[in-house]
């Protein structure tokens, strides 16, 4: 991981087209702001990892159990 | 169109030409080097389908219509994210939740549904933010 130390209002520029700048800085919070092309997507980063852990979870699912299957067919 | 077929783990042999192919340009959250899918779902699973891997056919996850676990599930994405899917009508969309089942655990995620536009075969894992929805919402359980 790269480290840099900002005071509020320092941007850091990521790439060609990624500028993220400290806005202010109070106790225990940082406010920080992204300017980026709106194809880039931007999470909290607990978003997509709860995300991610969900995916590789399914991704180990066994085949539907027949009993659910019956529920399921119910609520059509 | 040439007919392909990889060799999955559940399913057996599965045959497809390039039209079948769905591509996740991003990839999904965790899988994001995997871009080529296939939906499949045979009649013994249903409601259920498959979202099975080309790039590494070990890999599959369960699919089921998200309506079918809330009633009125409301697929709302924002102006970029129809934009990345080239979707011009939400209504074309057609809208899967991953669903996760093992001896715990039975449930979809409804917070970053699957969203498939039929119209060119892109797709992409979705997330609605503002929602409120789980991405672990249970399946109707055993009374």
């Amino acid at each position: 991981m790269l480290v840099f130390t900002r005071k509020p209002g320092e941007s850091l520029v990521i790439g060609d087209d990624i500028r993220v700048t400290v806005l202010s800085v109070d106790r225990d919070q940082v406010r920080i702001g992204i300017q980026a092309p709106r194809q880039v997507s931007i999470h909290r980063s607990e978003v997509y990892e709860a995300i991610v852990a969900q995916n590789q979870a399914a991704s180990q699912s066994a085949l539907p159990p027949a009993d659910l299957i019956s529920r399921l067919k119910l609520k059509k | 169109m040439m007919n392909q077929q990889i060799a999955t783990a559940r399913f057996g042999e599965v045959s497809y030409s390039d039209e079948d192919l769905i591509h996740f340009s991003k990839g999904i959250p965790g899988f994001e080097k995997l871009n080529l899918f296939l939906l499949i779902g045979g009649r013994e699973h249903e409601p259920f389908k498959f979202l099975q891997s080309v790039d590494f056919p070990p890999l599959a996850f369960p699919l089921l219509e998200p309506r079918l676990i809330v009633a009125d599930y409301e697929f709302s994405p924002s102006e970029e994210q129809k934009r990345e899917l080239e979707l011009k009508d939400v209504r074309d969309a057609l809208v899967y939740s991953i669903v996760t089942l093992s001896e715990k655990e039975q449930s979809a995620n409804l917070f970053a549904p699957l969203v498939i536009n039929p119209l060119n075969r892109k797709a992409a894992q979705v997330i609605l933010l503002k929602s409120g929805y789980r991405v672990d919402e249970p399946l109707p359980g055993r009374d």
